[in-house]
């Protein structure tokens, strides 16, 4: 039979990056075949040239044993290629139907949105799917709306469907769910393709596996024929557990201790939070993203009020002080997104050294900045933190993402902070890097910092944690030490279940 | 470590300006020509008009001070991130204190001393009634987020009218003459400044020394780093601890002085009595003139100057009846557009510099 | 739901109204009819510029030309109505034609170099009064004759056979047909006989409304302004939805210059005076929907016919301070309703494509 889907020696330059470097990968019909890889190994590129997001500098595609070429996201649908981002493309403001008949070749002048919320409907309900059509979309759970993207593709005829990473916001139960509808798919004959670096849930679903890694493709292997071991050593090309050097766990004073603090808003409120941060301790708190992590670091710096509870900082009670009174109390925040919030992309590296001190001596004497200190520190910090930049006065937005990560975590760490919240530290940053960025968080543990690491990468969690807190819809659903991880637990845990 | 910017930056920073105003000039020579006019007369008219004598020199300097001044009123502003369309505005509410103040305040036995006193009163009470009316813009963004654009230019109109009124027959300063104004300015500062006969007066040395401060506050000093951080990203400001919201007022009120000094400046310089309709466009001048300086404070005095040429020039030429001066709005308009647009060709430049250099380091 | 709201609403006003020309004495009743016909020929121009800036909004752009673009139309509406020997429905397409050229150079601008939207949208304005003013002292002395659109009543009078039942004649030219209801006749003559552009003008925003909620197009357009990339990659060329919303909201914001020219038949420099700007703010005020926009229009519009009213009543009040009126009123209805409204969430943010 000729396979679905062939891409022969695809190229794509990106100014400065080779993305893909001569990548093959063969689909057969009625398959779901994994597409494996690092952060950065070129799985999205790939299949953003497949989706017509990005045109190849070289090489081929085939779509049932014909040459296409795939010149926009419209053609690729008309062609019968079909894509859940890991970023929904669903708009919020718009209801479910409307988003499915968004765009969708075919459609009347006067939209007939009536007859397609019964088809809509009547599709779904073949998937054990139900879903109010009508719903508006930013009303929808993060699975539902992974539901509504993947009956859209189906809807507008998709025979080839990309699921880009999809489990990564999913609780292991709605993973199960979506498995199930995977697998009645592909029983209809249609294909899956499977973007992941999840290796169990490779082997629960797939037949067959590609690798990518570096941007070049590793030859395909069926699940049957291959186990967790090989498929790892190809992703990382070495065998390498994430493996830190860690001081003995001598917990002192508490730091941070919450009581029964709660939020209002509506999604990730928090609810009932307690929770306490040791002097030479990391506590990882882990979850789904989207549980109330965010909410937790705003409340606890201040960036939202409490509404009800208190947070006592070394001791002091510091509900519903200013974020500047809890950054003077020796706290460091360390945030999930550098360039909303670490920095000020459009400023010198120089000036962004000071965002958090520029006020105290010696940064400034009276009303004015102290220009000279300010060079020396920034100076300082490029040195001790190894901040690749040409200079001082460079904006700091020109520098890569580690670099940036590393301007923030020099002015954060090099203020010798009693607490750290660390927030998704090595999010996008390539293997060097976040090694880096793992051993200065466990200095500062060994130091006698008291660290909170918010990942929703279990593996970083695991490895650095001295305990592990797992959050899910605002609730802390428990603490586990050292001695009790389990993995199961946790992901249970991280499905609201507890026990 | 210190390295300062590269000379391929300086240059673009430097030729874009250049470029920009002699394409707008260019752009506004052929609408002359387009609207049937002879372009060489418009020439010698402006020309002649605005640089034609010493004196007329001295003329046209006199304009330097309130475009500077309310150039910086959009420029602070724009600073802390928000777009104030008020000079206008502002211009009219300083320029009315301080022109009751100069009408009033030698009557009320404050004494007259060459009128240094008096003048220093006008400066402040003009500072003081532009910042508050710059105020009202800042407090209704920050309280209940209004476009800062929207409401600032409804409050021109508001001003405008308002100055009608106070001015005009039925209301409070009203001269009795017949004519909607009010009475004479009984202290003004003394023209002949720097060149003997010109319009030109001391305010010339406020602009310079207002562009000193716009420097030293905003690079110098806690209060203007702070400024500057919620301008450019006022998120990581909440995460840093500043406050946005005070620092936004803050700043509303700082631009609406400098938007009111820039009333007090033409008022007591050039006029002698409070007239309606009495700012000739200043307000929207000090835009083109801060967005062509680049926000800098060198930049905008080099501005200033040249738009105050562009001013009398356009002015000569509609009092001699060739063109309109409101020809001078359009290429002031060019003169934006172009200074705006060409952050997308610097932004291509570095974009396609990148690709070379990643090209380069593949065929090594 | 919110349908009904408006209905009600809108059903609430029509017994209010009728309720006065029942029951309020002669005077007053005609007074009060006289005000809302000033206000219907205010806020028509005013609402025709914000339902097509509703389009330019809802695509994720903030046209803040929109007063040059009125101004603009309005100047060329003037010269091309004298040009076609005063004929108002010529004129009116060259003065749309003119704010399209300036809309196409925004949208150049916006869309394409991805200016910064409120820097250009100012700079838009001071070119439109930089160009109008200079234009119009040059052409200045043209004989111009104009001739505003006509009222409602002459083009029935006109029909063939149906003119003498649709209207009365009178001294001062046909009425309405209404005028002949006891009691409320001559007080429903007042406000219906309106200018026929108002009539119109009434039938585009309803069907600009059912374009934007229930078409493809509409969809589209409500999409962009949301979330362009999800839009890109549902094969929607975002770049060609903004370009047409923008160049659209030219167009109607052309006519609305056209209109306030044609309406007091002559051209001043500045005429659009803010209407621009409070058109955008009726957009918000509004509710980024043409029909709310329509009755934004109208408060806004109120508060300027509130100075026939107060001089037909016989107070006494500056003119200079009347004047301020519909500035502060917008100032309120900006403070007052932003935040309780959704902005599109990819407002004034460029799109760049990958």
């Amino acid at each position: 039979m000729v396979p679905i889907l062939e891409m022969k020696n695809i190229v794509k330059q990106f100014p400065g990056v080779l993305a893909n470097d001569n990548v093959n990968l063969t689909v057969e019909k009625g398959s779901i075949h994994a597409l494996m890889g690092e952060n950065g190994a070129g799985k999205s590129t790939l299949m953003n040239i497949l989706y017509g997001l990005y045109s190849p500098s070289s090489g081929e595609i085939l779509f049932n044993g014909k040459e296409i070429k795939i010149t926009s996201p419209r053609n690729a649908i008309e062609q019968g290629i079909g894509m859940v981002h890991q970023h929904f493309m669903l708009i919020p403001a718009l209801s479910v139907i409307e988003n499915v008949v968004l765009g969708k070749p075919g459609n009347k002048t006067v939209l007939e949105l009536k007859n397609d919320a019964e088809a809509f409907v009547a599709l779904g309900a073949r998937y054990n799917m139900k879903i109010d059509p009508y719903a508006l979309v930013s009303d929808l759970s993060v699975g539902q709306q992974q539901r509504v993207e993947i009956l859209k593709a189906i809807y507008r005829g998709a025979e080839l469907l990309v699921l880009d990473e999809p489990t990564a916001v999913l609780t292991p139960q709605e993973v199960t769910e979506l498995f199930k509808i995977m697998n009645q798919l592909k029983e209809e004959g249609k294909t899956i393709i499977f973007i992941s670096h999840k290796l169990n849930e490779v082997f629960a679903i797939c037949d067959t596996i590609t690798v990518l890694r570096l941007g070049r493709s590793q030859p395909s292997v069926t699940a049957a024929s291959t186990n967790s071991e090989e498929l790892a050593e190809m992703m990382v090309g070495r065998k390498c557990f994430l493996d830190v050097d860690k001081g003995e766990y001598n917990p002192g004073e508490t730091v941070l201790k919450m009581e029964h603090v709660f939020t209002k808003g509506t999604h990730e409120a928090l609810n009932d939070i307690n929770l306490e941060i040791k002097k030479g301790e990391i506590l990882g708190l882990a979850g789904v993203d989207g549980n109330g992590q965010d909410a937790l670091i705003d409340a606890i710096s201040g960036l939202t009020k409490v509404s009800s509870g208190k947070i006592f900082i070394k001791g002091n009670d510091m509900t519903g002080s200013s974020p500047r009174d809890i950054l003077e109390q020796k706290v460091s925040h360390i945030p999930a997104d550098r360039h909303k919030r670490g920095m000020v992309s459009t400023m010198s590296v120089k000036e962004n050294m000071i965002l958090i001190s520029y006020y105290k001596k010696p940064f400034s004497k009276g009303l004015f900045l102290n220009g000279k200190f300010i060079e020396e520190n920034a100076t300082e910090i490029v040195e001790k933190f190894k901040v690749k930049t040409p200079s001082i006065e460079e904006m700091a937005g020109k520098l890569s993402g580690g670099n940036q990560q590393k301007l923030v975590l020099g002015r954060e760490l090099s203020r010798e902070p009693d607490f750290i919240i660390a927030a998704h530290p090595v999010r996008g940053l390539d293997i060097g890097a976040t090694e880096y960025v793992h051993e200065c968080l466990v200095a500062e543990r060994d130091r006698g910092g008291a660290v909170l690491l918010v990942s929703t990468e279990l593996d970083e969690v695991l490895t650095l944690a001295d305990r592990i807190a797992v959050m899910y819809e605002g609730k802390i659903m428990g603490i586990l030490d050292k001695e009790d991880y389990d993995i199961t637990r946790i992901g249970m845990m991280m499905a609201g279940q507890n026990q | 470590m210190k390295k300062k910017l590269s000379t391929g930056d300086v240059l673009i920073k430097v030729l874009t300006p250049i470029v920009a105003v002699g394409v707008a000039l260019i752009l506004g020579m052929i609408l002359i020509a387009l609207l049937g006019k002879d372009v060489g007369v418009a020439m010698g008219d402006f020309f002649q008009g605005a640089l034609g004598s010493p004196i007329r020199i001295g003329d046209t300097l006199s304009k330097v001070a309130p475009l500077t001044f309310t150039a910086l009123a959009f420029a602070i502003a724009l600073r802390c991130g928000l777009v104030n369309i008020g000079a206008e505005g502002q211009f009219y509410l300083g320029g009315i204190a301080a022109g009751l103040v100069a009408i009033y305040a030698p009557g009320l036995g404050i004494p007259v001393i060459g009128g240094a006193v008096v003048l220093l009163l006008a400066i402040i009470a003009g500072f003081i009634s532009g910042g508050l009316w710059g105020l009202i813009a800042g407090w209704l963004k920050v309280s209940f987020g209004a476009n800062v654009v929207i409401t600032t230019v409804m409050l021109n109109y508001i001003a405008s009218f308002l100055n009608k009124y106070l001015i005009g027959y039925n209301g409070p300063f009203y001269d009795g003459s017949g004519n909607p104004q009010s009475e004479a300015f009984k202290v003004s500062f003394e023209r002949g400044f720097l060149i003997n006969g010109s319009d030109m007066t001391i305010t010339i040395v406020l602009g310079i020394l207002a562009l000193v401060f716009y420097y030293v506050f905003f690079f110098k000093m806690k209060k203007g780093y702070e400024m500057r951080v919620v301008g450019f990203n006022s998120t990581a400001a909440e995460y840093a601890g500043i406050k946005v919201k005070s620092n936004a007022l803050l700043a509303m009120f700082m631009a609406g002085g400098f938007g009111g000094l820039a009333g007090v400046s033409e008022l007591l310089s050039a006029q002698s009595r409070i007239l309606p309709d009495f700012s000739s466009n200043y307000g929207f001048d000090g835009i083109a003139v801060a967005l062509l300086g680049q926000l800098h404070p060198l930049g905008i005095g080099l501005s200033a100057v040249l738009f105050a040429v562009l001013k009398s020039g356009g002015l000569a030429m509609g009092n001699k009846g060739t063109i309109s001066p409101y020809i001078v709005s359009a290429i002031q308009a060019f003169v934006i557009i172009l200074v705006v647009a060409s952050v997308f060709v610097q932004d291509e430049y570095t974009r396609r510099k990148l690709i070379r250099q990643a090209k380069t380091a593949k065929g090594e | 739901m919110k349908q009904k709201k408006g209905l009600i609403i809108g059903l609430i006003v029509v017994l209010v109204l009728l309720g006065i020309g029942l029951f309020a004495p002669d005077n007053l009743k005609n007074t009060i009819a006289s005000f809302i016909a000033q206000d219907l020929r205010i806020a028509l121009p005013l609402a025709l510029a914000a339902a097509g800036l509703v389009y330019c909004e809802r695509s994720g752009i903030l046209n803040l030309g929109a007063e040059g673009m009125m101004l603009t139309g309005a100047l060329f509406t003037w010269i091309g109505t004298a040009l076609f020997n005063g004929n108002p429905w010529l004129g009116i397409l060259v003065g749309m034609f003119s704010s399209l050229l300036i809309a196409l150079l925004f949208a150049f601008l916006v869309i394409t170099l991805r200016s910064n939207q409120t820097v250009i949208g100012v700079a838009i304005n001071i070119l439109a009064l930089g160009l109008t003013s200079t234009i119009y002292r040059v052409v200045q002395s043209m004989d111009m004759t104009i001739l505003g659109f006509p009222n409602i009543s002459d083009i029935l009078a006109k029909i063939p056979g149906l003119g003498n039942i649709l209207t009365n004649m009178s001294d001062i030219g046909p009425e309405l047909a209404l005028v002949n209801i006891p009691r409320i006749g001559s007080y429903l003559n007042i406000i219906f006989a309106q200018n026929i552009m108002v009539y119109i003008g009434i039938i585009i925003i309803i069907f600009l409304n059912f374009v934007l909620f229930r078409t493809d197009l509409g969809l589209k357009v409500r999409a962009v302004g949301e979330y362009p990339k999800a839009c890109d990659t549902m094969g929607i060329n975002v770049y060609k939805i903004r370009y047409g919303s923008v160049l659209f909201s030219g167009l109607l914001t052309g006519l609305a210059g056209g209109l306030l020219v044609l309406d007091i038949k002559t051209f001043v420099e500045n005429v659009t005076a803010g209407k621009g700007f409070i058109a955008v703010a009726a957009v918000i005020f509004g509710k980024y929907t043409p029909i709310g926009a329509l009755g934004a229009s109208l408060v806004f519009g109120g508060a300027q016919a509130v100075q026939y009213l107060i001089q037909a009543i016989g107070l006494k009040a500056p003119s200079d301070l009347m004047n301020m009126i519909p500035y502060v009123i917008t100032i309120i209805a900006l403070a007052g309703f932003i935040g309780k409204t959704h902005v599109p969430a990819a407002s004034t943010k460029p799109y760049v494509k990958e």
